[in-house]
């Protein structure tokens, strides 16, 4: 054989035996700890085959959904309903994207509705402090990837800066596929040596909710400290949030396609996909105008100080973004009734 | 830019890439220089500037030290060499440090100086690129190399990026004369070259930076922690040191190879070693034998036996201690080998070393204690570790994880079984292919147990 298509042959068998050997590995690498995340995979887990509706998103959803006040109030108007909070700290629309992928990818077989935090495809990420941890690295897979790269390509942004962002995101896809640096988690995992949690018992109990009053670490109380310090500053930022959901969006430099592969994903899991804008401080003039535009399939704007002040009132936060328990307990109650027509004519 | 970075492995794969389908020979080497230029702007282009001086004044010297018969001709560009080079590295290397020593000594002489403020910012190799810049124009001189009238081929052997930054230190004698043929795809030896890099990469990746941090700890907080901690400490310094260096040169050695190069092996299990003296035949092998050969022996050697023998010994290894950097540590850790080489000419040990595992042992342990010396900041944080090494203090409040103890064992055993040479061996003994897919198993491996965050190679700082 001459030497360059022997040269080929040799790289390609050792790309394949690497490529396999990653992909067995990649089996065996857990959730980063730390997070709640392996908790409420665990918790979710021992109740999975009840569950029938299921929300996704960043702390908004985590620190909004009280299931338990949900399915109580769904039932009071005739819709039964057993759902799960999926929700994570943190979370940026392709972590989510990526832990409902695995969740769906055995989703529960009597899984109707999936609630969704939908956030901007944003795929700037060069800059960012967790560019390199483990979460991150874990949902790079090629699918996020791609969305990733087009994200980057589609922003106004500098040609510079997209291309060290394209170029992080290639070296986190990169990282994933040999498994970089996630060997100790993982033979930690395996051996059974992580730090036993409380959570999960915790989360089959409330089903994924935990409201912040109860946690006394110190950057939730900052946070909290903050709000208290400042509440004109708050009251502020609240009084511009409908001109800014209002805001105008180019949609050619959004990335569309990434919202509605998410939308199919759920759908070809059999449930039906809801987008979600919890009370938050966070803008969502993409959200709006993607509903203007009929992208999205049905959307549920719930940060509207406008529409819900009493969600914004002081004594429902626990800080400027988050509610608190009875912040929550209100919000689920006005989910339920605002989502009980529609899932009683889906049933 | 650094060899475990991806960034690197996309720079190699490009600039080999296209080195290897020029045809043309001095194409090749230009596009190489231009490839080596590159990869040192990429940590400052500032300092190519430096490199380019270094470069034009051997160039120039080597030249008319070969064009002139008049010795002293002969020697004035021997000189000009050796201040141009010598004075580049002494004004970004050590100005800092003797100005500082002279405020000192003044104020001793109760004469009182203003400590000046110098802010010079090391360039990244000049101490390796410019010993082997010097070979150039020494070997001239000494008219044992031919001046090479190619500028394009001194700059390429100074910039030669595999080695620029961290070595091994290259004669011009060894590297020149390789360039002379054209160097050819079918003559790289690629398994092995694949193994090694593979290897100097898991020393730096998965041993090397894993323990750093660990290491780090101890020596930034030393009065924290406990002798037990001190010893692992210092035990997994050794372990990183080596892991380090040695891993760096295993890559130079191999990226060089892949583009038809040799370099000068730098490491043959140095902790292996039963005496001092058998250590520094086994460590960073390049810059001890750059020593014997253009300092040792112009000073005398041991030609002149007794006490001039053991006062070469002690002033090139005082050099050796500052060529690794401007501080008193270095200074401390030169002189302390140099007085052990000394001790074992003295004792007959340098030839016989002590038997059996007690002649390793004994060894090791006085390595250590320089390594501790080597890795501390200052003298007074080496004072307390090797205070702490031998159980004074015990307020510790801090304690290294005891799983880091397994560590040593397991690269005890693998420095033997790597030493006999089985397994490359072995490995050399497999069908292509077979190569190919092991190879591809043994990086997926690998990978996961490298450390996450890039850590700089510890000698990059010399």
């Amino acid at each position: 054989m001459r030497r360059a298509p022997r040269a080929v042959l040799l790289l390609l068998v050792a790309g394949t035996t690497f490529l396999a050997t990653s992909a067995g590995i990649r089996r065996l690498v857990p959730w980063p700890g730390g997070f709640d995340i392996r908790e409420k995979l665990d918790a979710y887990e021992r109740v999975r085959d009840e569950v029938d509706v299921l929300y996704f998103g960043s702390s908004y959803v985590y620190r909004s959904f009280v299931p338990a006040v949900i399915d109580r109030e769904l039932a009071a108007r005739n819709v039964a309903a057993t759902s799960f909070n999926f929700g994570i700290g943190g979370m940026d629309a392709f972590e989510t994207d990526h832990l409902m992928r695995e969740v769906l990818a055995d989703a529960p077989p009597g899984l109707r509705w999936v609630f969704y935090e939908p956030r901007p495809w944003f795929g700037r990420i060069a800059d960012s402090p967790n560019a390199f941890t483990e979460r991150s690295v874990r949902w790079h897979t090629w699918r996020a990837t791609r969305q990733a790269l087009r994200s980057v390509w589609l922003a106004a942004d500098t040609p510079r800066r997209k291309l060290d962002d394209a170029w992080t995101h290639l070296r986190l896809f990169a990282r994933r596929l040999g498994n970089y640096g996630l060997g100790r988690t993982t033979v930690t995992h395996l051996a059974g040596l992580d730090e036993p949690s409380e959570l999960v018992d915790v989360f089959v109990r409330d089903r994924g909710y935990l409201p912040l009053d109860d946690l006394t670490e110190d950057r939730f109380v900052l946070r909290r400290k903050a709000l208290l310090a400042d509440p004109e500053g708050y009251k502020a930022d609240v009084a511009t949030m409908d001109r800014r959901n209002a805001a105008k969006v180019d949609l050619a430099r959004v990335n569309v396609e990434a919202f509605v592969d998410q939308e199919d994903a759920i759908r070809a899991a059999g449930a039906r996909p809801v987008a979600v804008l919890p009370p938050g401080l966070l803008a969502s003039p993409v959200v709006t105008a993607l509903r203007r535009a009929d992208v999205l399939e049905d959307v549920v704007p719930m940060n509207s100080p406008r529409r819900y002040p009493e969600l914004y009132r002081l004594d429902r936060r626990y800080d400027r973004n988050h509610l608190n328990r009875p912040g929550a307990l209100h919000f689920s109650r006005l989910f339920a009734e605002l989502v009980a027509d529609r899932m009683r004519e889906d049933d | 830019m650094l060899f475990n970075e991806l960034r690197f492995v996309v720079f190699f794969a490009v600039a080999a890439g296209l080195y290897w389908s020029v045809r043309r020979d001095g194409l090749r080497k230009t596009w190489l220089l231009l490839a080596s230029w590159a990869f040192y702007g990429a940590w400052d282009p500032r300092f190519l500037s430096l490199i380019l001086a270094s470069t034009v004044v051997d160039f120039t010297a080597a030249l008319r030290i070969a064009g002139s018969d008049d010795p002293r001709v002969r020697k004035r560009w021997l000189l000009t060499s050796l201040v141009a080079n010598l004075g580049l590295l002494g004004v970004f290397k050590y100005l800092g440090f003797f100005a500082d020593g002279a405020v000192r000594l003044a104020g001793l002489l109760g004469v009182d100086l203003d400590q000046p403020t110098l802010e010079i910012v090391l360039p990244v190799g000049i101490s390796f690129y410019t010993f082997q810049t010097l070979s150039y124009t020494i070997d001239v001189y000494r008219g044992n190399l031919a001046a090479n009238r190619s500028f394009r081929d001194v700059a390429l052997f100074v910039a030669f990026f595999p080695q620029l930054v961290a070595g091994p230190i290259v004669r011009a004698s060894d590297f020149l004369p390789q360039m002379a043929t054209p160097r050819r795809a079918a003559d790289v030896a690629w398994r092995p070259l694949c193994t090694l890099f593979l290897l100097g990469w898991i020393k730096k990746a998965c041993i090397s930076d894993q323990v750093a941090p660990v290491v780090d700890a101890v020596f930034a907080d030393p009065t924290s922690y406990g002798a037990l901690d001190h010893w692992l400490a210092s035990l997994l310094y050794t372990i990183q040191i080596y892991g380090d260096f040695s891993g760096y040169s295993d890559m130079a050695i191999a990226t060089a190879g892949m583009l038809g190069y040799t370099l000068p092996v730098n490491f043959a299990f140095p902790y292996l070693a039963r005496s001092i003296t058998e250590f520094w035949r086994r460590w960073h092998i390049s810059l001890s034998t750059w020593f014997r050969d253009y300092l040792y022996i112009p000073l005398g050697g041991n030609r002149a036996g007794g006490v001039a023998t053991y006062r070469n010994l002690v002033v090139v290894f005082l050099l050796c201690g500052l060529w690794h950097g401007a501080n008193w540590t270095f200074v401390v850790w030169g002189l302390y080998h140099g007085l052990f080489l000394v001790l074992e000419r003295v004792t007959g040990r340098s030839r016989a070393g002590a038997a059996g595992p007690l002649g390793h042992l004994l060894t090791l342990v006085l390595v250590l204690v320089g390594w501790v010396v080597f890795r501390s900041p200052d003298l007074a944080t080496a004072g307390t570790v090797l205070a702490r090494l031998v159980g004074a203090g015990a307020d510790a409040t801090a304690s290294v994880d005891p799983a880091w103890w397994a560590l040593v064992p397991v690269f005890a055993v693998a420095q033997v079984v790597m030493a006999n040479g089985r397994i490359p061996a072995r490995l050399a003994r497999l069908p292509d292919v077979a190569y190919a897919a092991v190879f591809g198993v043994v990086v997926a491996l690998a990978l996961p147990f490298a450390a996450t965050g890039y850590q700089a190679f510890i000698y990059f700082q010399f």
